[in-house]
């Protein structure tokens, strides 16, 4: 096998799991997070022959699925509003019992499926795959007070459509 | 609580996912997209890439005729179409055999002819600009004007006459030119290139594009007037989330793709219906290439969600399938076992078919009702292009 085919192999069967996460939180739905990723290594496989000296092949296939995401050629994939309604918030509560966790996760994702794709990529930049904001600036080609506003704007957005969410978390995010 | 239970709580959520191998689907999207732009790492250049096999688009041909009513079923077959004057002096012939007529079965008719069809490569990957050219079934194939790589990968467009040509370049300028490059015109900045880019209107007056709008994707939906001396722009009141605007012939409909598939528009952007046959999990479209006259048909390459693959944002001119607009039922074609490839209504509600001859193509003439006219051998030089616009 061509040597930098099998580079490549390696490259997408070690790095698609950790991706396809992102990816998930990014769709909501299995079938468009493997869509997304699929799209964004196929661009990192045509740039192959110069990302694999440079070592930087996740950042660059990272950064083209935000792009792709957050563009209006892949937002037209996503419904604005995904199949499901938000699930009845449970009440009085106060230990996080496995059936709590399952019914906030659920909550979560209702939630996150409400936000635009641009919302939904700050949020997963910023709370999930733990970046600064300029960095997030840097893989969404925005400036960093378009972060902060978009963080800003985002949460507002989980807090008004999932206020049981609101409990829970810190909404004016933090500042890094 | 603090933000770090919203971690902690995207992190379980993310667990949901299930780990597949992608690489077999990777290297099949790879091999599609066929149509990279020159690698960049800046953010801006990564959207160009995104896009890049993003759209183009389908050149409506004219309708100088009063318009019918959008849901007329069908229309009259207006006498033939004219001989229309070569818009290029300064083109030279480049099939001096003539292609002449082969393969015929039919009978041409007075009243139903090919129009004038225009071709670009398929494929502009290894290229910076390429030639635009013209053909006429029985007539020799025509050098027209060069245009960038991105014109073809997405945004220009035949104005209904075949004499004036449009296209967004790489700088977000919305650029007019004739068919020969002459009188080439800059009319205005900051045009999205890959959604609509330039859509031209059957009349030849207005050009539809969006607006390029923060941080990269594409804005409010314009029409521009070219007759203004200001080339003034009229702002849809509305923003739908479309793209590939294709308009019919007599200047009522806009066929644009949404969602998974296609909603036709007023051409003052009013929504006026979905065409039906399209979700998320079942039949699906990115590229609409070709509407009838009067909206009721609309010629597509229509995907299967299922199927794997899907999801490659790269625009495709290639048709798959003729749906009936109302009903989103498949119009027969009498294609003779053959592949279908591309599809171009004509403005009498004829269509221009070009199906896989051998390791060529060949373009059948199908009236309005489906029964096949005549049938051409396209000539070899054009087997590495495509059709991109047929005006009458």
């Amino acid at each position: 096998m061509d040597p930098l085919l099998s580079e490549f192999d390696s490259f997408v069967r070690t790095r698609t799991p950790a991706l396809l996460r992102s990816a998930y939180l990014l769709t909501g739905d299995q079938h468009l997070a493997e869509d997304l990723v699929q799209s964004a290594l196929a661009r990192t496989h045509r740039s192959w022959n110069r990302l694999h000296h440079s070592g930087n092949a996740e950042a660059y296939t990272r950064k083209t699925m935000y792009h792709l995401q957050v563009s209006w050629w892949r937002r037209r994939r996503v419904p604005e509003s995904m199949p499901g309604d938000l699930p009845e918030p449970r009440g009085g509560d106060s230990a996080p019992d496995h059936a709590h966790q399952t019914s906030l996760r659920l909550t979560l994702r209702a939630a996150l499926a409400k936000l635009s794709p641009k919302q939904r990529a700050v949020l997963v930049l910023r709370f999930f795959e733990d970046r600064t904001e300029a960095e997030a600036a840097d893989l969404l080609g925005v400036t960093v007070g378009t972060v902060k506003s978009q963080t800003a704007k985002s949460l507002a957005r989980l807090r008004a459509v999932a206020p049981e969410l609101a409990e829970l978390y810190v909404l004016e995010g933090s500042t890094r | 609580m603090n933000d770090q239970r919203l971690r902690l709580d995207l992190a379980a959520l993310a667990d949901e996912v299930t780990a597949v191998d992608l690489r077999d689907r990777t290297l099949r999207t790879s091999r599609r997209l066929g149509i990279q732009r020159a690698v960049a790492t800046s953010a801006a250049a990564l959207v160009l890439i995104a896009a890049a096999t993003g759209t183009a688009f389908a050149i409506r041909p004219d309708q100088t005729a009063p318009p019918l009513p959008a849901d007329t079923p069908s229309v009259t077959a207006t006498p033939t179409p004219n001989q229309s004057p070569t818009p290029t002096p300064s083109t030279s012939a480049d099939d001096p055999s003539g292609a002449p007529p082969s393969g015929g079965s039919g009978t041409n008719t007075p009243s139903v002819q090919f129009g004038k069809l225009f071709y670009g490569p398929a494929d502009v990957t290894r290229v910076k600009t390429a030639i635009l050219r013209s053909w006429r079934p029985g007539g020799s194939t025509v050098q027209l004007l060069a245009l960038p790589d991105i014109a073809f990968k997405g945004n220009m467009s035949v104005s209904s006459d075949g004499h004036r040509v449009a296209w967004v370049d790489s700088n977000n300028n919305l650029v007019v030119a004739d068919a020969d490059g002459s009188g080439k015109q800059q009319i205005r900045s900051n045009v999205d290139p890959y959604c609509v880019g330039a859509a031209w209107s059957p009349d030849r007056r207005q050009l539809l594009f969006r607006e390029l709008a923060e941080p990269g994707g594409p804005g409010r939906f314009g029409m521009l007037d070219l007759r203004s001396a200001e080339m003034t722009v009229r702002w849809w009141a509305s923003e739908p989330a479309a793209c590939n605007a294709v308009w019919s012939a007599d200047g009522r409909t806009i066929a644009l793709t949404t969602d998974y598939g296609v909603t036709l528009y007023g051409a003052d952007g009013t929504k006026k219906r979905v065409v039906p046959g399209f979700s998320r999990d079942g039949w699906s479209t990115d590229d609409v290439v070709s509407l009838a006259p009067n909206g009721s048909r609309v010629a597509l390459l229509r995907r299967n969600m299922g199927g794997g693959d899907a999801g490659d944002v790269a625009r495709d001119l290639r048709v798959n399938v003729v749906l009936d607009t109302r009903t989103g039922k498949q119009v027969t074609l009498p294609l003779g076992g053959r592949t279908l490839r591309q599809v171009y209504f004509q403005t009498d509600g004829s269509m221009v078919v070009r199906v896989q001859a051998g390791s060529g193509y060949a373009v059948l003439l199908v009236d309005e009702d489906g029964k096949k006219i005549s049938e051409t051998a396209e000539p070899a030089s054009l087997k590495d292009m495509q059709i991109l616009a047929v005006v009458d």
